[in-house]
């Protein structure tokens, strides 16, 4: 897909039961440029209207040459955060040895999908709401007890609210 | 000549501008990244009459004071527009677009439905048929409960008028959030209540009494404790008012 506004082409793949997290981390850490993708722990995300909110976020960031990562891939993962705190958004979002659930972003198009070895499912919000761990996302953007935890909808209006005024209080 | 700012080229069109305010342009446009979605976005332009570095800073800081209420109220359980993305920089707020009409409007409808038009109209003793006084009074007092809330999150709106409160399916979504505080005085809540008289009654002149009654039925249903300062805040405002017109 892409944004209209903005000509970088998007790509996003859900990954179920991935076998190589700690091989894809070790490639991220030594800064591989193959891995020039955003891999996301998919248990913290709550649906692909919050996933592209951030993206969004991290493309016009870029744009406007306001990014506080190195690339849009981290800045991604910055962007889902509800902070300033960039080591601790991309330890939140960004892939552990042991994950299991991976969502893969790739901004300006190019091969990434043989870069996982796990089983592809749609990227789709029944997917997603398979594995969000609510309870973490809500910590995450230090939700108040006003946003009840079955109350999906609004978890999702307040955690994009939360990463969209990032920066700015 | 009001132009399309350049961020929304691609989304919007110059015909789509739907209200312009004074401080405000308001355009529907094509959500930013959701597909096959709209959305609304508010722009603050530039002020050409202002010190360029000043009015970039006002513009920036009152497009995030609008933000801010915007989800400190999402966090709660009064109904306004998400957020949907936030520049800052170029004064711009992107939100949900509510489908519906605004209060004012569906009030109009209402009575132009059972009445002929009652804008039209001066006769200040004509009643509501009954039919329709059971959905106009329902939806009042909803509305007098979603202002009850904001009250109760210490949010004070700063303009209630029946344009600033749309209804979805019914229920009030309260919009336009542009001149709203953070404010936990029972005085400033008063001085929203007034405003929202006031606007009752120049918009809605024939009935606006029977129509302030229900929303303040709806209102203190709902604001609890902080009920009896509000009320008499509200009286000594009212008093003041009445003092200022009398002295012209
Ligand atoms: N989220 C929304 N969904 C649907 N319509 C909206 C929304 N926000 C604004 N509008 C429409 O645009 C009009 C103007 O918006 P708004 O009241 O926010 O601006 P304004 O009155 O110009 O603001 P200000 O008083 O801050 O200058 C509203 O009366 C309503 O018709
Ligand atoms: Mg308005």
């Amino acid at each position: 897909m892409k944004f209209p506004q903005f000509d970088q082409e998007i790509a996003i793949s859900y990954f179920s039961d991935v076998k190589n997290a700690g091989q894809i981390r070790n490639e991220l850490l030594s800064g591989n440029p193959d891995y020039q993708v955003a891999f996301i722990n998919a248990n913290t995300l709550l649906s692909s209207k919050h996933l592209l909110a951030a993206v969004y976020r991290a493309v016009s960031d870029q744009e406007a040459g306001s990014m506080k990562t190195k690339n849009v891939h981290s800045e991604v993962l910055f962007c889902l955060g509800g902070n300033n705190n960039i080591m601790d958004s991309l330890r939140r979002f960004g892939i552990q040895d042991d994950t299991t659930n991976i969502v893969a972003v790739k901004i300006g198009g190019g091969e990434y999908t043989k870069l996982v070895e796990g089983t592809e499912e749609p990227f789709t919000d029944e997917q997603i709401a398979k594995n969000t761990d609510i309870k973490l996302v809500k910590k995450v953007y230090k939700l108040p007890g006003t946003v009840s935890l079955d109350d999906r909808a609004q978890v999702e209006t307040a955690a994009i609210g939360a990463l969209l005024l990032r920066g700015f209080s | 000549m009001i132009t399309l700012p350049e961020q929304l080229e691609k989304l919007s069109k110059q015909e789509n501008l739907i209200a312009q305010g004074a401080e405000s342009l308001v355009y529907s446009a094509q959500h930013p990244y959701l597909p096959q979605q709209e959305c609304i976005v508010k722009y603050r332009p530039k002020k050409p009459y202002r010190l360029p570095e000043l009015d970039a800073q006002l513009s920036k800081h009152r497009t995030l004071a609008e933000a801010r209420v915007l989800q400190k109220l999402a966090l709660g359980d009064v109904e306004v527009p998400h957020l949907v993305f936030i520049d800052a920089k170029n004064g711009l707020i992107y939100m949900e677009k509510i489908e519906g009409l605004s209060v004012k409007q569906w009030i109009w409808n209402e009575e132009g439905d059972t009445e002929g038009g009652a804008q039209e109209a001066g006769d200040k003793s004509r009643s509501l048929p009954d039919g329709d006084v059971s959905s106009l009074k329902d939806t009042l007092v909803l509305v007098g409960q979603e202002i009850g809330k904001l009250h109760k999150s210490d949010i004070v709106h700063g303009d209630l008028t029946t344009s600033n409160v749309m209804l979805r399916d019914g229920k009030p979504v309260i919009i336009d959030f542009g001149l709203a505080s953070v404010s936990t005085l029972a005085e400033d809540k008063a001085v929203d209540l007034y405003v929202m008289e006031r606007a009752v009654l120049s918009t809605h002149p024939v009935h606006s009494q029977q129509y302030c009654d229900w929303l303040f039925e709806g209102y203190l249903a709902v604001v609890g404790k902080s009920q009896k300062e509000v009320m008499r805040k509200l009286e000594d405002v009212r008093q003041r008012g009445r003092k200022r017109s009398m002295l012209g």
